[in-house]
């Protein structure tokens, strides 16, 4: 009984708070530096991105990350609801679910950028 | 009419003295230019906190109610511009770049731009390029970032307080309007930061 319990808290650890992810659009404020192959990842690369990002709040957002000018934006599921997400060049992400924003950063994702090493 | 002690402090009724030594990093040698921030942080009080603990901070911290503070010398650096550098010969003038170099940085991906154009910047002097760490003063402002692309607006008694502010700073370091930045002006910053600071 108790192995099948925290085999079943495991399987929850495992499992991505992001289901549902759907690209609504590209923006750019500075479309002739930052690029939609700045930003070029697809639904399960969002889901990843969030799996692997961390939780942050506003003041390590503006210290540690560099708030990149052009986004992906579309809908998920997080933890239950429906939300909207933003993902930013810089490594950051929002999602935004009724009432509440949270704010993300990833410096162990460079994989899903393209491979340069933002942050390092 | 306020002064500046051999400390770096303003001396002045208007000011109220809070230096945070853990926010000082080393000697500032000259003073150049001005960069307004905002804190996200909901009072000033929240912003002492961290500044105990952490090395990012500003010279000066604008409560919402229009109080003053001063959090460290005039005579220090403070990390307050962050890693890299906009350009500024791109966004004012652009005949006034290298064009064959900005020709180079723009064909390549937004993070290799950044970095690129940080390195081609740190090559000139002020006023060529926008202020960094070492000649420049950072103005906090407290209030939230709020989302993706705002931040609470400044206050009326902020925007009174900070112009009040900058004018004693033109005098004592013959500075100008010109020399007055927000955050995200010169760095990769929220483009609502101090997108409501009036100063003059």
């Amino acid at each position: 009984m108790r192995f099948r319990q925290a085999a079943f808290a495991v399987l929850l650890v495992g499992c991505s708070p992001v289901s549902d992810v759907s690209i609504t659009r590209f923006e750019s404020l500075e479309p002739e530096s930052c690029r939609a192959s700045d930003v070029a990842l697809d639904e399960r690369q969002i889901s990843s991105f969030f799996k692997r990002a961390e939780r942050i709040d506003g003041r390590t957002l503006h210290d540690d990350y560099e708030w990149a000018p052009c986004h992906l934006e579309g809908t998920l599921t997080y933890q239950g609801k429906a939300c909207t997400w933003y993902v930013r060049a810089g490594r950051t992400g929002t999602i935004e679910c009724p009432g509440v924003l949270q704010f993300f950063g990833c410096k162990t994702c460079d994989d899903l950028f393209g491979g340069g090493e933002l942050y390092r | 009419m306020s002064s500046i002690d051999n400390e770096g402090m303003l001396i002045s009724s208007k000011v109220e003295l809070r230096r945070f030594p853990a926010i000082e990093q080393g000697d500032l040698r000259s003073v150049r230019a001005l960069v307004v921030h905002q804190t996200d942080a909901p009072t000033a009080q929240h912003t002492f906190n961290s500044y105990r603990n952490k090395g990012n901070g500003a010279h000066f911290l604008i409560e919402k109610d229009g109080a003053i503070y001063q959090t460290a010398s005039m005579k220090k650096r403070c990390y307050h511009v962050g890693r890299l550098l906009r350009s500024k010969c791109q966004a004012v003038d652009k005949s006034t770049c290298d064009a064959v170099k900005i020709k180079a940085i723009e064909s390549l991906t937004w993070e290799l731009q950044f970095r690129a154009l940080d390195r081609y910047e740190r090559t000139k002097n002020y006023p060529e390029r926008y202020p960094m760490n070492a000649d420049s003063l950072g103005i906090e402002l407290v209030g939230k970032h709020l989302d993706e692309t705002h931040y609470e607006k400044v206050t009326a008694l902020q925007n009174q307080s900070l112009q009040w502010l900058v004018s004693e700073l033109y005098g004592h370091f013959s500075l100008t309007s010109k020399d007055v930045y927000t955050h995200p002006q010169i760095s990769y910053k929220n483009v609502d930061e101090a997108g409501s600071a009036v100063w003059q």
